[in-house]
């Protein structure tokens, strides 16, 4: 009877003072996600969606790209008028047709700033093979709901928070500060709104905020795994000569 | 043995199982997650500013810390500010910077400058990567207040840390800490007793190993303050703070008080020490260590007040250069023999100074901290700018008016009193939009509520104002004594004063009688014996402040301080006094029953912080008393039934911090609203639970008033200004069902549909803009649990069942706002090769009633919520009507126009394909009549060129847009002659299109690809 009584004590001690690991958590995140392997069979990923501003009934239609490990591109269509940022895995560079149809480098802080936002569309499944340390901080919550917070170091120092909610181990939001020469701006991306593609849970829902303003949400329509994606999609177009030139 | 272990078992996994199975949902906070709030500042006048501390290395960046506001951080030299420590203490005593790595901060809570209105710290706090991050330090939770961190100029493990600990009460947690591991174990290497703290010290830059404290004993009761005793004293440590020796040669005999002690860094010999003493209170200096001291200065401007100021700073760069907290800055070039002053002939800075930070690269360049927030000089402190952007600020009370936006009002430690819009027309509400209407520190300031001229305002002691806003004039109306012998009357430092909920003209103000006017304070009939203890013992104010003497009604006590008419019964009015009791009358103040003794459990002589009469039923109030200044931190609030005579704990655990105001609701009975030192607190069960408002820091709430148009809560917080919840209506349906349900669609207050306004104004990054409420209607909808799998999205209906927009809803667990703008799709206006200006409004949907859906994967919820046009813009129905109609025939325009533009744009960019492999002659020409046809209609170049036809058509749609009402008639004519330049362009449109056919034909037989055009109705439908 002791013996018994013992054994159920453990397990009640056990299920309150169980912790999890760093370990554990990436794995329950893994698993929900549809699995490491399922995880790592993507190659490219196309993904379509809209800008939609509920205070403007305005919608600005985009379109992503993404090629590991570190390629992408966004366009974005407003009004007729083309935005592109892309990173070739070498150079960030971008079309704001609203100042210039050409092609043109991004300057150097909003390439540091894109590469940091975006640089792999994995990140908690590459890290360790991008170089970047990460960490558990310890179990938060995100307004109420249970949440563990990972603290992703990049090789570069840049440090980005993770937090996955405590019941999927799903990515529910990322945290990063960005320096602004004189303004550290926090930076929010909330995701949700998860759905199957392939049999991988992607984020349908993506919102960032800034400073506590709402700043973007949005909403993906498709996505296209593993389909084809050239190279050239990704680096800037080449202009024949006089690219510097600007018309006064 | 055995059955009993059986027994428990059972009992544990009966507990197990009951908890996991019955998880019905009790309010908690993160019900209130959407209900943010917004803070409107106003920053013109800042709040008490405790500590400032710079990098030395990167003195760009620079942390400030506030009495009751936070800790805030600027990387460009003070430019602009963030908030890096809202999650933890709003009561800063002290920063230090690890200059080795000034990624790494101390913070010490709780304030030092003892007043009678300080707020109170948690412990010491440690970040490692400039404030991002917050790590509570074991040890020190109940140290209250923490005078002074030092880390080691060579060891980032040792750090010191001065605790001088409780004001109210005795402590054994005060004295000198060391740790050397940086920060896992502590020793106290000095301390004297229970009385006595450590408020300064300072260590020898150049042999770290030498170090000088400053040991205080002082104590505040609710009525008295003493500064100085036996504790009081001046010790040095040469072995890291192994032994002491108390350094008192040249210093005065006899009873010390406060001391700070300064090393000057750039000739660490130099020891200054501002002593207050019995016998001859000053400035000294010591060459030798501090073995002995010289007497230097003992201008008032050193010696006044030292509990509240004392402090002073040494040049880094020059040992004879001091800056002196005080009434008011002053400075010495000559090692403290003569003082200097700031000299302006402009608005100067605000007195009481108390943190000074010289930044070590530029010693020109001084920043100073006050009760007005933060200054800065360029020029070794003798002209200052005001940094305007810290909404620090300290209300004691607020009020409204029934204006469109409704104005706060609002007075403030020692920043007067004031008042301001709860929204601004601007991109937020700016400084300059706040209106002084007194000085001193101001209290209850309350328009009259039916004269928009008076403002009734008061200041300290009870001085009691009617300030007329149209003639600018002031009258005192504070009760005097009108019969010879009569007593003196007492009022406190912060005086209850009262408007009656009946009577427009009827004000009651509480000295330890109570005062009641019938005609705006012109006439006072005294309506009440003292209600007070009148307890002789504690009217020694006269006689406060130990070794220095410092009477300014602060120690006032033994009077009233809160007042409540009964809305529903003129005769019954509440009083509460700072003394403990709890006094009600029903007959309009011909009988009083002290009804204090009736609460059980409630210490004697508590202070009654507020009363509130019930609006639903004549027996019952709310009522919260505060311990907190003999040392009691809990919180006590209660309510009553019946008059008085039996009382309910409304406390709960989830409540923290010692409790100010509590506040009914005025629709719905159950709806409570309580403000503690820590924050605001809800219960929507009559206070059986509440829950905390996270997005309010843990600020002192002093008062909260409720809105009876807007439905908004407004907050008195003591260190962040004004905040607003905007519209509670959702509360007022939030019930246990609802909080159970997976989801629900709450109502929302009638929204308005405001024209919008425009403005430009360039005001540079270091402008304070307060918060304005978020633009368009307001949808309110709960969610159990934070959605995450699935699709979540809000579908806007009109009254037909047509889907007027859809988007994206917020994920948070339980309570969500969303802001719709009440707008149709933005044209399409085609689109122009050059930059042109862009629309992105569509025209105002129709007043009325729509359905909101929420859609949550396959489940709907369904809510209703109206919208009215605006009533302040008094626009007919009929004149409302022609601008609709106005516009829409623009908008059908713009978008007939887009079709053809963005068609001819087409062909000439298809030309274009086809050019690019070859070049016909028959396309050229087309290509060519294309583009003058196109050029006529869309802008080629850039913005400054000429606009077109879309331009015109663009530009009335907008400017009709603009306005309300009825379009002029300029602009009614003139959309008849852009549709008939709309009609001709349709007309070559069409030719053009007759040409296409043609054009094709050529094409097939050379076999090119055709050239495409899009439908119409395909046009209207693509986004």
């Amino acid at each position: 009877m002791k013996k018994l009584f013992i054994f159920v004590l453990i397990i009640l001690i056990g299920g309150f003072v169980y912790s999890e690991t760093l370990e554990s958590i990436l794995n329950k995140n893994y698993e929900t996600r549809g699995g490491l392997e399922k995880l790592k069979s993507i190659k490219t990923m196309y993904s379509e969606g809209k800008m939609v501003n509920s205070q403007q009934n305005a919608e600005i239609s985009m379109k992503m790209w993404f090629k590991v490990p570190n390629k992408f591109r966004t366009a974005v269509n407003f009004m007729g008028k083309k935005i592109v940022q892309a990173y070739d895995g070498e150079k960030a560079w971008w079309i704001m047709s609203f100042i210039s149809p050409k092609p043109q480098l991004m300057p150097e802080k909003q390439a540091k700033d894109l590469k940091d936002m975006q640089s792999s569309f994995l990140p908690l499944v590459d890290y360790k093979k991008e170089g970047n340390k990460l960490e558990l901080v310890g179990k938060t919550d995100v307004d109420g709901t249970e949440a563990y917070k990972l603290k992703m170091t990049k090789k570069d120092g840049k440090v980005i928070y993770f937090y996955l909610d405590a019941d999927s181990g799903i990515e529910l939001k990322t945290e990063m500060f960005i320096n602004r020469g004189g303004e550290e701006l926090k930076v929010e991306t909330i995701f949700s709104d998860y759905k199957q593609v392939d049999g991988i849970y992607f984020p349908f829902y993506i919102e960032t905020k800034s400073a506590g303003m709402n700043s973007g949400k949005i909403t993906l329509t498709k996505i296209e795994l593993n389909k084809q994606m050239n190279d050239s999609l990704f680096t800037m177009p080449e202009e024949p000569k006089e690219t510097t030139k600007i018309k006064k | 043995m055995k059955k009993r272990y059986l027994t428990i078992l059972f009992l544990v996994l009966l507990v197990v199982f009951t908890y996991g199975s019955s998880k019905k949902i009790v309010l908690n906070s993160s019900a209130f997650n959407g209900l943010k709030a917004r803070e409107i500042g106003p920053a013109v006048m800042g709040g008490r500013i405790t500590a400032i501390a710079g990098v030395n290395g990167n003195p760009d960046t620079l942390y400030v810390g506030a009495a009751g506001g936070g800790l805030w951080k600027t990387l460009n030299g003070g430019t602009s500010f963030t908030p890096v420590f809202d999650e933890w203490t709003m009561s800063i005593g002290s920063i230090a910077i690890d200059q080795k790595n000034p990624k790494t901060v101390w913070v010490g809570t709780g304030e030092t400058n003892m007043r009678n209105t300080v707020s109170i710290g948690t412990g010491l706090y440690k970040t490692e990567d400039g404030g991002r991050i917050w790590q509570k330090i074991k040890g020190f939770e109940n140290s209250e207040r923490i005078a002074k961190i030092i880390v080691h100029p060579g060891n980032s493990k040792i750090v010191y840390v001065a605790v001088a600990g409780h004001l109210w009460n005795d402590s054994k947690d005060r004295g000198l800490y060391k740790t050397a591991d940086g920060g896992k174990t502590w020793k106290k290497i000095l301390y004297v007793d229970e009385k006595t703290g450590c408020i300064d010290m300072d260590i020898d830059p150049q042999r770290p190993s030498v170090i000088y404290a400053a040991m205080w004993q002082f104590r505040r009761k609710p009525y008295f303050f003493t500064s100085g005793g036996k504790g009081s004293n001046l010790y040095r440590s040469e072995d890291g703070g192994k032994t002491w020796k108390m350094i008192r040669k040249g210093l005065p005999k006899g009873e010390l008080g406060r001391i700070s002690i300064t090393i000057a860094p750039s000739r660490p010999g130099t020891i200054y020490a501002n002593v207050e003493a019995s016998k001859k209170s000053g400035l000294y200096v010591s060459y030798d260590m501090g073995e002995n001291w010289k007497f230097k200065n003992d201008s008032m401007f050193i010696t006044m007040r030292p509990f509240y100021f004392s402090r002073f700073v040494v040049d880094p760069k020059n040992f004879r250069r001091l800056y002196f907290t005080g009434l008011m800055l002053s400075t010495s070039t000559n090692g403290g023999k003569t003082l200097s002053f700031p000299f302006s002939f402009k608005g100067g800075i605000h007195p009481d100074i108390h943190a000074i930070w010289i930044n070590p690269n530029n010693t020109k360049q001084v920043f100073v901290g006050c009760d007005g927030g933060v200054y800065r000089s360029n020029n070794y402190g003798k002209q200052f700018e005001f940094l305007s952007n810290l909404p620090v600020s300290q209300f004691y009370h607020v009020d409204y008016d029934l204006e469109s936006p409704y104005n706060v009002y609002g007075g403030l430690q020692d920043n007067g009193s004031w008042y301001g819009p709860s929204k601004s027309y601007n991109r937020g509400i700016q400084n300059k939009e706040w209106i002084n209407v007194g000085g001193g520190d101001g209290f209850y300031v309350i328009p009259h509520p039916k004269d928009s001229d008076i403002i009734y305002y008061s200041w300290q002691g009870g001085e009691f104002m009617r300030y007329n806003r149209r003639t600018k004039e002031t009258k005192s109306i504070k009760p005097l004594p009108t019969k010879k012998g009569e007593p003196k009357y007492r009022f406190n430092w912060n005086a209850g004063i009262a408007l009656s909920p009946g009577d427009s003209d009827t004000i009651y103000i509480g000295a330890q009688f109570l005062f009641k006017s019938t005609n705006r304070g012109d006439k006072w009939v005294k309506i009440s014996p003292d209600l007070t203890t009148n307890n002789p013992e504690k009217l020694q104010q006269a006689r406060s402040g130990g070794l220095t003497k410092d009477n300014t009604t602060a120690e006032n006590h033994c009077s009233i301080v809160t007042i409540s008419e009964s809305p529903l019964n003129k005769n019954l009015i509440w009083v509460g006094t700072d003394d403990g009791n709890l006094q009600i009358t029903r007959d309009g103040g011909e009988n009083w029953e002290n009804v204090v003794k009736n609460i059980k459990g409630l210490p004697p002589n508590t202070w009654c912080s507020s009363v509130e009469t019930s609006r639903f039923s004549e027996g019952r109030a709310y009522v919260t008393f505060d311990g907190h200044r003999t040392g009691d931190m809990n919180t006590f609030v209660y309510t009553t039934d019946d008059y008085g005579k039996t009382w309910k704990f409304l406390t709960t655990d989830s409540i923290k911090g010692y409790s100010h105001i509590i506040r009914e609701d005025l629709k719905n009975k159950n709806l409570l609203f309580l403000g503690t030192e820590f924050g605001l607190y809800i219960s929507i069960d009559r206070g059986e639970n509440w829950a905390k408002v996270k997005s309010v820091p843990n600020v002192g709430v002093r008062d909260i008033k409720i809105h009876p148009k807007t439905n908004d809560i407004i907050l008195a917080t003591h260190g962040r200004g004004i905040m607003i919840i905007d519209d509670i209506t959702p509360l007022r349906a939030l019930n246990s069902d609802i909080l159970n349900a997976a989801a629900f669609v709450l109502p929302s207050r009638v929204s308005y549909m405001s024209t919008p306004t425009s403005f430009q104004e360039f005001p540079g990054d270091g402008e304070f803009f307060g918060q304005n409420p978020p633009e368009g209607a307001m949808i309110t909808y709960y969610l159990k649990k934070r959605h995450i799998f699935g699709t979540l999205k809000i579908q806007v209906l009109d009254k037909n069942g047509k889907i007027i927009q859809e988007f994206p809803g917020t994920k948070s667990k339980g309570i969500n706002r969303i802001y719709w703008g009440m707008r149709l799709k933005a044209p399409k206006a085609g689109n122009a090769p050059g930059l042109s200006p862009m629309i992105s409004q569509g025209p105002m949907v129709a007043e009325g009633e729509y359905t909101i859906k929420l859609i949550k994967n396959k489940k709907t919820f369904e809510g209703k919520i109206k919208l009215l046009p605006d009533p302040k813009e008094a626009h007919t129905k009929e004149e409302r009507a022609v601008r609709h109609k106005a516009v829409m025939k623009l908008y059908g325009m713009l978008e007939n126009l887009g079709f053809i533009a963005d068609n001819t744009g087409s062909l000439i960019k298809q030309i274009k394909e086809i050019e690019k492999k070859k070049k016909y002659k028959k396309l050229a020409q087309y290509k060519k009549e294309l583009t003058g046809f196109h050029k006529s209609m869309v802008q080629y170049g850039g913005l400054m060129t000429e606009p077109k036809l879309r331009g015109e058509v663009l530009g009335l749609y907008s400017s009709i847009m603009m306005y309300g009402g009825k379009p002029t008639d300029s602009q009614l004519h003139n959309i008849d002659v852009l549709k008939f330049k709309i009609d001709n362009a349709k007309k070559r449109y069409k030719m053009l299109m007759n040409k296409l056919n043609s054009i094709n034909n050529y094409l097939k037989k050379k076999h090119i690809k055709e050239l495409k055009i899009m439908e119409i109705k395909k046009y209207k439908e693509k986004k």
